[in-house]
């Protein structure tokens, strides 16, 4: 079933044509916010994944790295476009 | 790079539309100034929200209060779904579950009620029965005690609730009281604020611990918990333990401060205003410190406790929102510079830039802000009496009991959320440099609050309406 989130994020405004090299395309870099929420020990206790604050920061698990999604690297794997917009 | 920054730029602007929907301080926006605005249209035509946004009033025995709840039955389950269906809409354009957020929030809205209506008990502060309080420690014993399943957590939003509440805190905030406090709050933030900073930051080094560990931690200490923590593990790329370790921390003594700032303000008989500000500079969460505020909002007028109860509310949201939130960008951005030019990259590379500022702001301060300057503006023209005898009941009190509500139903999540076998381990090193910052912050928050600034603090608790 999709989400509301998955579908906001597949609408035209927000499916990027052509994301760029960076870890926010990439395949080791997770920036789901339940996903991290899940993996963030205490996240969700006086916190959140999907706040502002937060922006699109994910966990690289190439590097071992919390990251911005605009960090960029050698190691970059492109992920499937579908995946992506359905995180 | 030409096609790359181009892409670039395109994917930041879709993604920029997309936060309006997809991020909960954007929800927590549109809920609490819908609400505000509904409230507004309704009493400009001589209506009020006031029927929906029933709160337990004050009783003595428990015939009263379940006669209360008999006579209000209706309201409480209107109540309750108008909560249901605005949480519900947000929480599914968010991607969680609504068939698991819904009797999650059934559970959550039940209990709510009753813990708000044991702190409307005539007896209850004699016990330190404040609300807050009640449900924290409620929270804390069924999370830790019990194995609670999983589908509760899906109704257990601490940010959202206590985002949505701020917003509507802005409804009963007079602007005028914002740009005049404003910028006092800011000097007092920024004082404590980087010098809690540069402790933990000086101490985690000199203890050997690494330079983003140490920023990570001296942010969740001195700017907005583990909001900063993770804002800035972000922005300086910190190693994937170095977050949980600052949560862990952060969460271990905003738990601890919730009890010692209000209970210690109380023995000192602390004005309302001047305890709020010691409980907005030193308390590490929005969360964390509202349910102090707000316990202390309950000791108005008890013992020599001078101040309006809302007043320590107020001195709590200038000190904290206004004075160290709204802040997290600029320190997120100046550490971002430091960790990508100073620091080893270890094959990654990134690039700070202004924008970081807006894009880790906390959007929902735009809500309050807005939310202040709608009520301000009905409130013009009127006079004293007029905005006592109609304004405050019918508008901006209805807004208030709503937003006590969302502030229950934080201060209970953050008790079932807070599980302390599930969080990392800190280690001892972190833990000295944290509690050394946390040393700092309590004492210079409260030579600020009480001595320093006290005159100012001190007539904000009586200016207050």
């Amino acid at each position: 079933m999709t989400t509301g989130r998955a579908a906001i994020e597949a609408s035209s405004h927000c499916a990027a044509i052509e994301a760029p090299p960076r870890c926010a395309a990439c395949t080791f870099f997770c920036s789901d916010p339940q996903e991290l929420e899940s993996r963030i020990a205490g996240l969700r206790s006086f916190g959140s994944g999907f706040a502002s604050v937060r922006a699109g920061d994910g966990l690289c698990a190439k590097h071992g790295r919390y990251l911005p999604a605009s960090a960029h690297c050698a190691s970059f794997e492109r992920r499937p476009l579908l995946a992506a917009n359905t995180r | 790079m030409p096609n790359d920054a181009n892409a670039s730029s395109s994917a930041s602007r879709q993604s920029a539309w997309c936060e309006l929907f997809t991020k909960e301080d954007w929800w927590a926006v549109w809920i609490g100034l819908g609400l505000v605005i509904v409230a507004g249209v309704l009493f400009a035509n001589g209506a009020s929200l006031k029927w929906i946004a029933v709160t337990p009033q004050k009783w003595s025995t428990l015939d009263q209060a379940a006669a209360q709840f008999g006579s209000n039955a209706l309201r409480y389950f209107a109540l309750f779904a108008l909560w249901l269906v605005l949480f519900g809409i947000a929480v599914r354009a968010l991607g969680l579950r609504l068939a698991e957020f819904i009797p999650a929030f059934v559970v959550l809205f039940i209990v709510s009620a009753l813990i708000y209506t044991l702190g409307a008990w005539d007896q209850a502060s004699r016990y330190n029965l404040e609300p807050p309080l009640v449900a924290l420690v409620l929270g804390l014993l069924a999370s830790n005690l019990f194995s609670l399943p999983a589908w509760l957590q899906s109704g257990l939003r601490v940010e959202f609730y206590i985002k949505t509440g701020i917003v509507l805190l802005g409804a009963g905030f007079p602007f005028v009281l914002i740009l005049w406090a404003g910028p006092v709050a800011i000097g007092q933030a920024a004082i404590v604020s980087l010098a809690t900073f540069g402790v933990i930051y000086f101490v985690a080094v000199k203890l050997g611990l690494d330079r983003r560990l140490a920023a990570t931690l001296g942010v969740g200490g001195a700017v907005c918990g583990v909001s900063g923590a993770i804002a800035v593990a972000g922005a300086v790329g910190a190693k994937k333990e170095h977050a949980p370790i600052a949560i862990t921390l952060v969460i271990l003594w905003a738990i601890v401060m919730i009890f010692v700032l209000p209970l210690t303000s109380r023995a000192l008989g602390l004005p309302t205003g001047v305890a709020g500000a010691w409980i907005g500079t030193s308390e590490f969460a929005d969360a964390a410190g509202l349910a102090a505020a707000q316990t202390y909002s309950g000791y108005a007028g008890q013992a020599g406790i001078a101040g309006t109860p809302e007043a320590a509310v107020q001195a709590f949201t200038l000190m904290k929102v206004i004075g160290r939130d709204v802040w997290i960008g600029v320190w997120a951005l100046i550490l971002s510079i430091i960790a990508t030019t100073r620091w080893e990259n270890d094959g990654v590379t990134s690039r700070a830039d202004a924008g970081e500022i807006w894009r880790r702001f906390p959007k929902f301060v735009i809500g309050f802000l807005i939310a202040s300057v709608l009520v301000s503006l009905a409130a013009k023209g009127l006079s004293y009496d007029a905005y006592k005898k109609t304004l405050t009941p019918e508008l901006v009190a209805p807004l208030q009991g709503l937003r006590n509500w969302a502030f229950i139903f934080c201060f209970l999540s953050i008790g079932l959320t807070t599980r302390l076998r599930d969080l990392a381990t800190a280690g001892a090193r972190p833990f000295y440099a944290f509690t050394a910052g946390v040393v700092v912050n309590v004492i210079l928050g409260y030579i600020l609050s009480t001595i320093v600034f006290v005159d100012f603090w001190q007539k904000l608790g009586e200016a207050a309406p």
